[in-house]
């Protein structure tokens, strides 16, 4: 893939719905939906639950990855409704594949330390309990530990889907003038 | 038949760019299908080697071991805690050196909480309970709240039950409130599922009136229930 053009798609997309203040208040107001709705969900998951209780144990990274991701997912939903007619190509299904996975990672990892989830997978397998100890706590430790990581790997899904979007209305643009020229 | 053959060839002769490109798609979806069966046939090997490998590695275990589990013993031969049931009697060293067993402890009720220190939800859950009106509202029922550190934080760095109580919490000098840590048998008893925490409130005669995890969404029931 070459960057500069992954870049220059991007940038393309971006001023063209920077251009309509229609698009530019949706962006607005999704980003401030889903900050909101990201603040409440991730300190909340780990307990299993979503409460407002749980708001105040915010990290800052935490803080940091909700603006990134609200951002980011208002970017592709906003593109998404700018470009209509797309819905149906290959790039714009890839970029709902990304978009998903990454809505879905960035939420999922929290739960997967601290709540029973993991040692109730194992447990599936007939674990007894010293097997339950030996495989479900590393691994509940590692989505303690490394959550960040996960936060980044979602990021990347959101700028990957966003870059498929970007692609697909450049090309539809493209097309669009070509016919016009003819 | 032959009309139809023709009449098919027809269309087909005539069909439209964006009709052909349609009708291909259904080679990739195809394709499409046979990754997702691949995949899982994929899963499913993988599911059946684990399940294979878990109960031969059980299997082993209760063979070198010599011990079964079985009914209502843990693999280590201790009864394990079960809501109805006698609490099973387990040694606690308290942060201050004292040492006491939680039978020591009938006569009240008791909220019998197993952590470990490096999980957030415990973290959150020690502060809502200290801070949040939570541990006046229990004391009040004259009930104690005993805060046990899982067998070695289960294996995984982690600050101790002291520093938890003053790094989370309020601390170690509250009346009524104990924090303390405890032998392997009392993990495997009171958390045979590996839960990084999990919570029993004992009635005052010692039998476990409820049992559940994460304490922090659940201290409204607990206070009804003490």
């Amino acid at each position: 893939m070459d960057i500069m053009p992954f870049l220059e798609y991007e940038s393309n997309a971006i001023r063209m719905i920077l251009k309509d203040i229609r698009y530019v208040l949706l962006l607005v107001f999704l980003s401030i939906v889903f900050t909101a709705l990201y603040l409440v969900l991730l300190p909340s998951l780990p307990n299993g639950t979503v409460s407002l209780t749980f708001v105040r144990f915010i990290t800052p990274i935490q803080i940091a990855f909700s603006i990134i991701f609200s951002v980011l997912l208002g970017l592709i939903i906003t593109l998404n409704i700018s470009i209509r007619g797309i819905r149906n190509s290959s790039k714009s299904k890839n970029a709902a594949t990304e978009a998903s996975a990454g809505a879905v990672l960035s939420t999922f990892v929290n739960l997967l330390c601290c709540t029973p989830i993991v040692p109730s997978i194992i447990a599936l397998f007939g674990a007894s309990t010293p097997f339950l100890f030996a495989y479900s706590v590393p691994v509940d430790a590692f989505f303690e530990n490394n959550y960040i990581y996960f936060y980044f790997i979602s990021a990347i899904l959101f700028v990957v889907s966003i870059h498929y979007i970007s692609k697909s209305a450049c090309c539809r643009t493209m097309k669009r003038d070509e016919n016009h020229d003819e | 038949m032959a009309h139809f053959i023709d009449k098919h060839k027809t269309d087909k002769g005539n069909l439209g760019i964006n009709e052909v490109k349609k009708r291909s798609i259904g080679g990739s979806t195809m394709l499409v299908i046979a990754a997702i069966a691949c995949c899982g046939i994929l899963i499913l090997l993988v599911l059946g080697g684990g399940i294979g490998f878990f109960s031969f590695s059980a299997f082993q275990h209760s063979q070198t071991s010599g011990v079964q589990a079985a009914g209502n013993q843990s693999a280590y031969g201790i009864a394990n805690a079960t809501v109805g049931e006698l609490a099973p009697n387990i040694p606690i060293t308290l942060t201050n050196g004292t040492n006491i067993t939680l039978g020591d402890l009938r006569g009240k009720p008791v909220v019998l909480w197993l952590v470990t220190t490096w999980c957030s939800s415990c973290q959150e859950g020690e502060h809502i309970l200290t801070s949040g009106g939570y541990y006046s509202a229990i004391r009040s029922k004259g009930a104690n709240i005993v805060i046990i550190e899982l067998y070695n934080d289960l294996g995984q760095p982690g600050p101790s039950i002291q520093s938890f109580a003053y790094q989370y919490g309020s601390g170690t000098q509250n009346p009524g409130l104990l924090y303390g840590i405890s032998n392997l048998n009392a993990t495997y008893s009171y958390d045979p599922k590996g839960y990084l925490e999990i919570y029993y409130i004992i009635n005052s005669n010692g039998t476990i009136a409820a049992s559940g995890s994460p304490l922090s969404t659940n201290l409204d029931s607990i206070v009804q229930s003490v």
